[in-house]
């Protein structure tokens, strides 16, 4: 009698320790799960202010940036320090996801090509020369 | 039923065409902001626009579809935000201490 009642004894600790287990990769799963829907929500955000920055510049400089033509022309020179607040927002808005260059890239890269980007970065530079303020850097 | 289908150009256009009037109720400053604001939200909806024809008839219609909904939800709509606040509050400002025609007074809606 004596050893069945320790297999009874085992095998319910043990089926303790598999649903213990079970719960253990659940809750990883549902932490995993979050993080990289929190990634995705990240990536697609700083995609889009890019794109924003990208129709921003074009409108303050008065030319295309990043193959993105200049609309609303109708009066730059009085637009532009309306433009030129709305980059600095975008800017700080993604720089406040704390992302490194390089993962800042690889994201940019997913949807913008390296000449895109370069030329967001030059544009970000002559922006900050026409405003007269410090040189804006996307990359911290 | 016939529905009537108009867009977001075509009120700032009549915005634009009431000019002089409207410039007596809001003063030319605030109506070229207001025009300004107007017209940046109009561009992100037009631009969206545009992406979702242009996508609709490329063979990898349905990955550039969710690049631009993607687009217009996290870039545009922050953006449009924020161009409404400026224009509530531009209207706000003009309407809280509007003048009561019959005593001069006026009357404070905040």
């Amino acid at each position: 009698m004596q050893p069945a009642l320790n297999a009874t004894i085992n095998f319910e600790l043990s089926n303790d320790l598999f649903i213990k287990n079970c719960l253990r990769a659940v809750h990883r799963f549902k932490l995993t799960t979050t993080v990289f829907i929190l990634a995705q929500k990240v990536k697609k955000k700083v995609k889009g202010l890019f794109q924003q920055i990208i129709i921003h510049l074009a409108r303050l400089l008065s030319e295309p940036v990043a193959g993105k033509p200049p609309h609303h022309q109708d009066n730059p020179e009085r637009d532009r320090p309306n433009w030129w607040q709305e980059i600095k927002t975008f800017v700080t808005q993604i720089q406040a996801e704390n992302l490194s260059e390089a993962q800042l890239r690889k994201i940019l890269e997913d949807a913008f090509s390296v000449e895109e980007i370069d030329a967001v970065i030059e544009a970000l530079r002559q922006a900050s020369d026409i405003m007269g303020e410090p040189p804006l850097n996307l990359f911290q | 039923m016939v529905s009537q289908v108009t867009s977001l150009r075509a009120a700032i256009n009549a915005l634009k065409q009431h000019q002089e009037q409207l410039e007596t109720q809001l003063g030319k400053s605030k109506l070229e902001r207001l025009l300004f604001n107007l017209e940046e939200i109009n561009l992100d909806i037009e631009n969206f626009a545009n992406q979702l024809i242009n996508a609709s008839t490329k063979e990898s219609a349905l990955e550039q579809l969710t690049e631009t909904v993607d687009s217009f939800q996290y870039g545009s709509i922050p953006h449009i935000l924020g161009h409404l606040e400026t224009i509530e509050e531009l209207l706000e400002n003009n309407f809280s201490t509007f003048p009561m025609p019959a005593t001069g007074a006026t009357i404070s809606l905040s």
